[in-house]
């Protein structure tokens, strides 16, 4: 914490530290659960999604709270909309045009982007009232915070379900492949494990009334 | 009033930047996306008609190899030995399934096949694609009818083993194959005759 405060002032490390840990979008809040669910199966998924999101979350972040003091209050959701699915459109093509093996690879994944409620809630929770350095820095810790947990499951099903790690193989001969983990019920177990550690450790108390 | 006004006007510019924004990356992108579809499409052409080539090189060795000509409005594919190769599609158990036949000069030896998309069942239908399978097809005859047949049943020079776990998929490949090659026979001949 003293690191972060340092780094990124009192305000921003209180930021930065809410975003990867005490209000971490996935563990806290509970929102990009469906990526998490749908791509964890193998790492290489999982960073490629990671990389667009963090890319397309920073991009909203500088737009939303540059423009946050002109936005009109019942056209900001608007505003979200129009602004994600703009960048996402241009990250897709771009991918296309100059990184079509990697635009192949992920597939529908890019254009899921648009509906990954991290971006939105962000969006809603934090840039609309911040100043840009603050959203930005937000931005980026919620981006890593995403990052890590998508990483972590993906970690845990693709070795357990295919005995591999980013493509090479990690477990013995022997091993059989748990064929339940590449499937979407593996990473409710998964999932749901990673979540009741981290919010064990981070001390995130249930939402009233559950 | 005012501010219904500078909404309306807020929103409108938003969505006027943005979308000249999307015109301009789409403008800037497009002729590159073009020539990547392009290519690999040529690449596939290439592929079933056994010609080699390199990746990056793949331009030159198609305008060095292929001709391209219309066959009766059909689009044909003719390389120096006189093998065509044509783009055939047709609906597969999932999905549709396209790629590009290539036969032999006499028009009815398979000389190689590429299948350029499909989405058949992971692991059963989709085994019919692997380049093993598809290699089996290399000198079959497609006239008067091609058969794929349940693996070991083949003996004649216009059937072949299809795969135990996809016989859906090798109905729908062999109703694609004999149309398309029909379709494309006619095409060749009327103009011929």
């Amino acid at each position: 914490m003293a690191l972060l405060k340092k780094m990124f002032g009192a305000r921003g490390g209180k930021v930065f530290k809410n975003g990867i840990w005490s209000d971490h979008p996935v563990c806290a809040t509970t929102l990009g659960i469906c990526s998490a669910l749908a791509i964890t199966n193998k790492v290489e998924n999982a960073i490629a999604m990671s990389a667009g999101v963090v890319f397309v979350l920073v991009l909203t972040a500088i737009i939303i709270s540059s423009l946050r003091k002109w936005v009109p209050g019942r056209v900001r959701i608007i505003t979200y909309m129009i602004t994600i699915a703009s960048g996402v459109i241009i990250v897709d093509q771009v991918l296309k045009a100059f990184f079509p093996t990697i635009s192949e690879a992920m597939g529908p994944y890019v254009g899921l982007i648009i509906t990954n409620c991290i971006i939105m809630g962000r969006a809603e929770a934090f840039f609309i009232q911040n100043r840009t350095y603050n959203s930005v820095l937000d931005a980026i810790a919620n981006g890593i915070g995403y990052t890590y947990a998508l990483l972590a499951v993906a970690v845990v099903r693709e070795v357990l379900a295919f005995g591999t790690l980013l493509g090479f193989r990690v477990m013995p001969g022997i091993w059989q492949n748990w064929a339940v983990m590449a499937m979407p019920a593996g990473a409710f177990f998964v999932l749901g494990t990673f979540l009741w550690i981290t919010r064990t450790l981070a001390d995130i108390e249930p939402p009233p009334g559950a | 009033m005012k501010d219904k006004i500078f909404m309306i006007a807020f929103v409108l510019v938003l969505g006027s930047v943005w979308t000249t924004a999307l015109v301009g990356v789409d403008a800037w992108t497009s002729p590159i996306i073009e020539k990547h579809t392009q290519a690999k499409q040529r690449a596939s052409i290439l592929k079933a008609l056994g010609i080699s080539y390199e990746e990056g090189n793949i331009d030159a060795a198609f305008a060095g190899n292929v001709e391209k000509s219309e066959d009766g409005g059909l689009e044909v594919y003719r390389s120096r030995e006189g093998a065509i190769a044509f783009k055939i599609a047709g609906s597969g158990v999932q999905d549709q399934i396209s790629g590009v036949l290539a036969l032999e000069k006499d028009l009815k030896t398979i000389k190689g096949i590429t299948i350029v998309a499909q989405k058949e069942t992971p692991g059963l239908g989709d085994r019919v694609f692997e380049p093993e399978t598809l290699a089996r097809f290399k000198g079959k005859v497609l006239f008067p009818e091609f058969h794929i047949l349940p693996p070991g049943r083949a003996s004649k020079e216009n059937e072949v083993d299809g795969v135990t776990s996809a016989t859906l998929t090798c109905q729908a490949l062999q109703k694609i194959l004999n149309a398309e090659a029909k379709k494309y026979r006619d095409a060749i001949k009327g103009r011929v005759e």
